[in-house]
């Protein structure tokens, strides 16, 4: 957890130095990185690793960054996290990345657990809800957990909304004890 | 009561039947950090200072740092059922206790739950832990006095309803004992008590509540318990909750009086939560805003203007001492926020002076006005007289010729110090203490031995109650005038003639 709160102080920073008009490359750059570290999962240990000299731990960080989009930016923040020892954020800074790049254009990445498959109609209808509930554009990251018994739970960064009939019963379990 | 069956079975029917599959919105934050009562959270951006915070295992918080990225929060139960990477969910709720005449005769803890076994407590209203003082414009000065029962503080250092009086002292120089009189004083007056606990023993508290119980004073008095066993927050937040409860009577236009048993423990808890909150340590490794913890706290006591109906709060705080020092940071800060002190003094207390009221260090700064005036129109020269005592005590220990004044002085002293002695739960009916007190400063006492002084009291009252009920009722309607004080004298001369 704390490497959360390291991560978001480094988005924001990031940000920052960020025009409107680089949010897309950023985002698309972002995918790519993801992929890259959790195919090579050593590569960030790797990286980290104090046994290797300074200089090669930064060269072989510039070195993956070099086809993206905005690689300069990368490069330059690789180079920062190696010499501060905290290339093992790294995740958790694509994350805030991430979600700082989508609040700025109003949009908001939902977890959404639902029981079981439901058919486009119903899902449609629960993104509707959150919408409603949330007032952002929403990306939908559906998991099937069969234990909420029915309904659905949606949870972003800073948001759970529950309508599942786990916690309806559970409810109901409470205002009937007498 | 018993409840039929099918009284149950409809409760539950209507119960089920308006329940309504609900969609929960909450936001939420995850735990970062969570240990000696303090839990950080990262996330919950829109939080309140002072919102309450649920974690999964129903354990609730308060927010009390916000900070960038994360906020700090006080748990107020077990943290062992928090972990790190749960859930924490905003209520958008202030911290509220339950408060209403229902809590009179109740033990509860620092949540306003009740504590005492004798069920659950069916509260009229909710109030804010941490509510506003008033402004100036709905007080107004103290004009009636809070009657303490005790001798040397009624007739010295008059309270009044509505004041800040501190009581100040060592450990074991008999602080609470002042304060527990004055609740059982209350008996038959319409001032309702509350009495919080902090940081004291389990065994304390009980034989607190056991000693009102005693006195029938229970059915008056709440009782707020905090003690050590208890987490600093639950500590911290313990004095709020009963001022919240006895504000309730003030705002209703009633009077009530709160004990804060001690602020010193209190201050100790908060310099615990504030350091583990990292916030900087200052003097005494006492965070910055201790001040401010308890100027707002007593600030919430005050008289009511009669458009609000003229209720009143009166507050009795504690503070404890080391080693007589009043010159220490928390003994400072909360002297100079009060209306006045009363400082009990350890070697008094041991000399067999009890209570060991110190009259030359211990002051009301706004009783005076609310004095009744039959008290006042008595007590005259008692505080200088005693003062003088004290002065000369100590020459007349070198000196063996003294004269004739100086002499009758010391006698004086001697028989005054005497009667302002009183035995813990017996706080007396003020018409009985401008009595004695108006015996001794008229000098019916100066010719009769010392340790027959508290047999003459005792006669004193003996006849007063047996012979002389409606002049005492009319004594403290007014001032006492020359007529009335030579009826006294003759009562006086009466009693001293059986000895
Ligand atoms: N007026 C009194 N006459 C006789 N004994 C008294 C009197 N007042 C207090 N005592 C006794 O002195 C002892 C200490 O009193 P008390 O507990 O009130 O002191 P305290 O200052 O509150 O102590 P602590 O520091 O433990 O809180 C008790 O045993 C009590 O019975
Ligand atoms: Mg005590």
């Amino acid at each position: 957890m704390k490497n959360k709160l390291l991560a978001k102080r480094y988005a924001k920073a990031l940000i920052s130095n960020l025009d409107e008009s680089e949010y897309e490359d950023v985002l698309n750059d972002i995918k790519l990185l993801f992929q890259i570290f959790k195919v090579n999962v050593n590569l960030i240990d790797t990286i980290d690793s104090t046994i290797y000299p300074l200089k090669k731990r930064i060269a072989l960080s510039s070195l993956i960054t070099e086809n993206l989009n905005k690689s300069k930016i990368w490069k330059n923040l690789f180079t920062l996290l190696v010499n501060k020892k905290r290339f093992f954020i790294i995740f958790e800074l694509f994350t805030e990345i991430e979600y700082f790049i989508l609040d700025e254009q109003n949009k908001v990445k939902v977890n959404l657990k639902i029981a079981h498959k439901q058919s486009k109609d119903t899902l449609q209808e629960i993104s509707k809800t959150i919408k409603n509930i949330i007032q952002k554009e929403i990306i939908l990251n559906i998991q099937i957990s069969p234990e909420i018994i029915g309904g659905f739970v949606a949870k972003t960064q800073t948001l759970a909304i529950d309508g599942s009939v786990k916690n309806n019963l559970v409810k109901l379990m409470n205002i009937t004890k007498i | 009561m018993k409840i039929q069956p099918d009284e149950i079975s409809s409760i539950l029917k209507t119960k089920i039947n308006d329940f309504k599959f609900e969609i929960d919105v909450s936001e939420t934050g995850k735990v970062v950090q969570v240990g000696d009562g303090i839990a950080r959270i990262y996330g919950l951006d829109n939080v309140m200072a002072g919102e309450m915070i649920s974690f999964p295992s129903g354990v609730i918080g308060m927010a009390l740092n916000l900070e960038e990225d994360n906020i700090g929060c006080i748990i107020f139960g077990e943290t062992h059922k928090i972990q790190e990477g749960d859930i924490a969910k905003r209520t958008e709720k202030i911290l509220q206790v339950p408060v209403g005449d229902k809590m009179l005769g109740r033990v509860v803890n620092a949540l306003g739950h009740p504590i005492d076994g004798k069920g659950d407590i069916e509260a009229d209203e909710n109030f804010a832990v941490e509510r506003k003082a008033l402004g100036i414009i709905q007080r107004q000065p103290v004009i009636e006095p809070l009657q303490t029962g005790l001798k040397s503080i009624d007739s010295m250092i008059p309270i009044g309803r509505g004041q800040r009086e501190l009581i100040i002292g060592d450990r074991q120089t008999g602080k609470t004992a002042i304060a527990i009189d004055t609740i059982i004083n209350q008996k038959g007056s319409d001032v309702n008590c509350v009495y919080v606990a902090i940081g004291q023993k389990k065994s304390s508290v009980a034989k607190i509540v056991k000693t009102l119980e005693e006195h029938d004073a229970m059915e008056y008095t709440t009782i707020v318990a905090a003690t050590a066993s208890e987490s600093a927050s639950l500590q911290y937040i313990a004095p709020y909750t009963g001022c919240s409860i006895g504000e309730y009577f003030r705002d209703k236009g009633e009077h009530s009086l709160i004990i804060y048993d001690d602020l010193s423990k209190h201050a100790v808890a908060y310099r615990e939560l504030s350091l583990l909150l990292r916030r900087p340590p200052g003097r005494e490794a006492y965070p910055g805003d201790v001040f401010y913890l308890h100027s707002r706290l007593l600030e919430r006591a005050s008289k009511l203007n009669d458009d609000l109906g003229g209720g009143s709060l009166t507050a009795l705080p504690i503070i404890e001492t080391q080693a007589d020092d009043i010159t220490a940071y928390i003994p400072t800060n909360v002297i100079s926020i009060t209306d006045g002190q009363i400082y009990l003094g350890s070697r008094l207390f041991n000399s067999g002076i009890r209570p060991a009221i110190n009259a030359g260090l211990s002051v009301s700064r706004v009783g005076g006005n609310a004095q009744i005036k039959a008290m006042k129109s008595v007590v005259g020269k008692l505080r200088l007289n005693l003062a003088q005592y004290n002065e000369l005590k100590a020459f007349a220990k070198f000196g063996s010729d003294l004269d004739k004044t100086t002499q009758d002085q010391l006698r004086r002293g001697e028989r005054l110090v005497e009667i302002l002695k009183q035995d813990q739960y017996s706080p007396l009916p003020v018409a009985k203490q401008i009595f004695i007190i108006f015996m001794a400063n008229e000098g019916f006492l100066d010719e009769v031995e010392i340790e027959n002084v508290l047999k003459v009291e005792e006669e004193l009252f003996n006849t007063l109650d047996t012979e002389y009920k409606e002049f005492m009722e009319s004594m403290v309607k007014d001032k006492i005038n020359d007529e009335m004080k030579e009826a006294m004298r003759e009562i006086c001369k009466k009693v001293m003639k059986k000895f």
